[in-house]
C-alpha cells in the first residue's frame, strides 16, 4: 500500500502532507505546488486516481425520493398526534363543547396572516384561572418596526380568540426569535 | 394555496409552502403536520440520496429514508435549534443507515475489523472496459459498516469529520482513521483501472 502510516491519529504522507488533503485537492482538481512536484504526493495521487474519477464524474441523474415516500410517513405521522388536549368553551348548552389546544394554534396562525410582515412558528396555549395565556414565537421582516408589529399581532389574536372562542385572555406571549428577508 | 392567490388577496400573505424553514420547524414542534409534511418534501431527496450512497439498495434505501423521517418526527420537540433542521435530519438518515449496514453485517458473514479484500483475480478487458462506478459499488460492499459510512458520508456527501463522528458516534480521530483505511481499500480494490 502506497499510502502510510495507517495512524488513527496521523494519515500523513512521508512528506508530511495529509492523504485527505491531497484527495481533497485532486477532487478539485487544484493541487499545491508542493503536490505537483513530490513524488510521494504523485505516487499517491495516481493510487487515488481510479476513485477520484469516479468521484468527480458527475451522476447519470439526480438522485430523487420514490413516489409515496412522503405520503408514507404521513400517514404514520398522523396516526401519532401528540398534543390532543383540549379546551372547554362556555355555551349555554345542554351538552359540552370542546376545541383541541392544537387547533387553537391552528386558528392563532390563520388569523396572523392578516398582520403584516409577522411570521408566526410556535403557538402555545395555557388555561390559568384568569382564562387563556398564549405564547408565540414569530420572525418579523426585516425593516418593520418591531413593537409595532407585535402589538398588531397581539390585538388581532386576541380579538380571534375572545369573539370566535369566548375565550378571556389575559396575556399574549410573543418572542421574535429572528428576522427575515422581505418577500 | 396559489400564488395568483396570494398576490390578489393581500400582499402580506405568504403561502404556508414558501415560509422560512425555521417557522416551519417551530410550527411542526408543535404538532403541526402539514408544515411537518412541507418540511419532508423539501428534504426527502436528500435524505433518500444518503440512505442509497450508504446502502446501494433502493429497497433498503427507501426503508431506511422513511424510518429516518418518522424519527425525525417523534424527535422533533428536542430540536434545540430549528434553524438546524437540514443537518440534523441527514445525521438521522445517516445514523438509520448505518444501522441497517450494521444489521446486515451480522447476517452476512462481514468481520467489522477486517475487511475481506476483493477476489484476487486479474479483471480481463471486458471488466476493465466495463464501468469503474460498478466497482466502486462492488468494492464499498467488502467494507466494514462504519468505514463504509464515514467514507461515503466524507467523500460523497462532503460532510466534516465532526459531524460524520456524530453520527457513527465515534471521536473525529477515529472517524479521520476510518476514511482513511476504508480509502486504502478502495484505492486497491481500483488498482487495476490505474
Amino acid at each position: 500500500m502506497a499510502l502510510e502510516p495507517p495512524d488513527d491519529n496521523d494519515d500523513l504522507l512521508p512528506c508530511g502532507n495529509g492523504e485527505d488533503a491531497l484527495a481533497r485537492h485532486l477532487m478539485a482538481g487544484r493541487t499545491t505546488d508542493h503536490e505537483a512536484g513530490c513524488a510521494h504526493c504523485r505516487s499517491a495521487a495516481r493510487d487515488l486516481e481510479p476513485l477520484i474519477s469516479v468521484l468527480r464524474e458527475p451522476p447519470d441523474e439526480e438522485t430523487t425520493a420514490p413516489v409515496g415516500l412522503v405520503d408514507d410517513v404521513m400517514r404514520i405521522v398522523r396516526s401519532e398526534r401528540r398534543n390532543t388536549r383540549t379546551l372547554t368553551l362556555g355555551g349555554a348548552g345542554p351538552g359540552t363543547t370542546e376545541i383541541r389546544e392544537s387547533a387553537v394554534a391552528t386558528l392563532v396562525r390563520l388569523s396572523a396572516r392578516d398582520v403584516p410582515d409577522v411570521l408566526v412558528g410556535r403557538c402555545r396555549v395555557r388555561r390559568t384561572p384568569d382564562g387563556l395565556v398564549v405564547s408565540l414565537t414569530v420572525l418579523v421582516v426585516v425593516g418593520t418596526p418591531i413593537v409595532e408589529a407585535a402589538e398588531r399581532l397581539r390585538r388581532t389574536v386576541r380579538a380571534l380568540l375572545e369573539e370566535r372562542l369566548r375565550l378571556a385572555v389575559p396575556r399574549i406571549d410573543i418572542d421574535v426569535t429572528g428576522l427575515v428577508e422581505p418577500g | 394555496m396559489s400564488g395568483e392567490r396570494h398576490e390578489v388577496t393581500a400582499p402580506s400573505f405568504v403561502p404556508d409552502t414558501a415560509l422560512p424553514e425555521p417557522v416551519l420547524v417551530e410550527r411542526a414542534q408543535d404538532g403541526d403536520d402539514s408544515a411537518f409534511e412541507i418540511l419532508l418534501r423539501r428534504h426527502q431527496d436528500t435524505v433518500y440520496r444518503i440512505t442509497l450512497r450508504i446502502l446501494r439498495e433502493p429497497g433498503d434505501a427507501r426503508d431506511a429514508a422513511q424510518e429516518a423521517l418518522i424519527t425525525a418526527w417523534r424527535k422533533l420537540p428536542t430540536l434545540r435549534e430549528p434553524a438546524g433542521f437540514g443537518a440534523w435530519l441527514r445525521r438521522i438518515a445517516g445514523r438509520r443507515a448505518l444501522n441497517v449496514l450494521r444489521a446486515r453485517a451480522d447476517t452476512d458473514p462481514i468481520d467489522e475489523e477486517s475487511a475481506p479484500d476483493l477476489p484476487g483475480r486479474e479483471p480481463d478487458a471486458e471488466v476493465l472496459a466495463g464501468d469503474l462506478r460498478e466497482a466502486l459499488s462492488r468494492a464499498l460492499s467488502g467494507l466494514p459498516p462504519s468505514q463504509r459510512t464515514c467514507w461515503v458520508l466524507r467523500e460523497m456527501e462532503g460532510w466534516g469529520y465532526e459531524e460524520i463522528a456524530e453520527v457513527v458516534d465515534a471521536t473525529p480521530t477515529a472517524v479521520r482513521g476510518r476514511i482513511h483505511r476504508a480509502r486504502a481499500h478502495l484505492v486497491k480494490a481500483l488498482a487495476p483501472w490505474r
